[in-house]
């Protein structure tokens, strides 16, 4: 069994599914894939969106998607370092 | 830190310049860890940071008081030398406790707030209820020393849970602190043994926080994997 993911691996997995998905995501296979509940990926999509990694848009008829920002990207590309940081410290 | 008078001159020059490097590293260990903060917003990575930013505040803090030393500038001059002298090495003190027993909560994973400031409460009292400098120093030696015992104890279980690279050097970079640390202690406890002991222990001291800009250096020099 894997062991838990910690708060920044959770957010890693969450931008992640949207950069494989060409940096768009529906809502419903952003919580498929992000493995959390509907109430937890809502927490942490609420404070992705603050932190303007990710937007929420509307595309046509109504329908939602969530649009992986430039800030993202950048947290996907200094993802390995991070991790490395706190892996280092035991964080 | 500038107590012990038998110390030659041309260590304090040597002291100031490693401070200097050692306060560079912490300032870069907190850099990171408030950057991690910026994304995740867990407040252990913010206390972590902090306990980071203040050695190296302590350290810069330090590396002056040495240069003061080094010039002879506490003893020749002005009574104010020796009043900033006073204040910086209080500074330096509280500081420091301060800063480990973040990283010791931390790195224990302590969530009870009371209990980190009991712990921080108890280690101020021992030193500051010293009789006189030198017992304040080897107190706060002593505290400094058990204090880095367990975190290198949490660092060995890191090292020994993940066995890679980046682990053992936060572990040996600890290791060399500890080791720092109770050197500094025996020479303010035994003081007719030679100052090279109090040497000794400034330089293992150091040595730790070279270490640690040596593993952080490397991390940040790491190029980007990722691509868009």
């Amino acid at each position: 069994m894997g062991s838990r993911r910690n708060k920044l691996e959770i957010i890693h997995d969450i931008l992640k599914s949207i950069h494989d998905k060409g940096g768009i995501i529906k809502p419903t296979h952003l919580l498929y894939k992000s493995n959390l509940s509907h109430q937890r990926m809502k927490e942490y999509v609420d404070e992705l969106k603050g932190k303007a990694l990710m937007t929420e848009e509307i595309k046509d008829k109504d329908k939602h998607v969530f649009v992986l920002t430039q800030q993202g990207y950048e947290f996907l590309a200094n993802f390995r370092k991070l991790k490395e940081f706190t892996d280092m410290f035991g964080l | 830190m500038s107590l012990v008078s038998e110390v030659p001159q041309a260590f304090f020059a040597l002291g100031a310049s490693f401070e200097v490097l050692a306060g560079i590293a912490a300032f870069l260990v907190g850099f990171f860890g408030l950057k991690v903060y910026n994304y995740a917003s867990d407040r252990k990575y913010y206390w972590f940071s902090l306990a980071f930013f203040f050695i190296a505040i302590s350290f810069f803090a330090g590396s002056f008081v040495h240069l003061l030393l080094y010039l002879g500038l506490r003893e020749s001059l002005f009574d104010f030398f020796k009043m900033v002298d006073f204040a910086i090495s209080t500074v330096y003190v509280v500081l420091l406790l301060a800063a480990y027993t973040l990283i010791l909560s931390v790195s224990s994973n302590l969530h009870n707030k009371k209990l980190v400031l009991f712990i921080l409460a108890l280690s101020s009292l021992m030193v500051f209820t010293s009789r006189g400098v030198e017992q304040l120093l080897r107190n706060f030696f002593l505290v400094q020393f058990v204090m880095i015992i367990f975190i290198t104890l949490n660092y060995f279980e890191n090292f020994a849970k993940k066995t890679n690279m980046t682990t053992f050097l936060s572990f040996f970079a600890f290791s060399s602190m500890g080791l720092g640390h109770a050197l500094l202690y025996v020479r303010t406890l035994l003081s007719y043994l030679s100052p090279i002991l109090y040497m000794g222990g400034y330089f293992f001291l150091l040595f730790g926080y070279i270490i640690l800009l040596f593993s952080v250096a490397r991390l940040a020099l790491k190029r980007k994997t990722f691509k868009k």
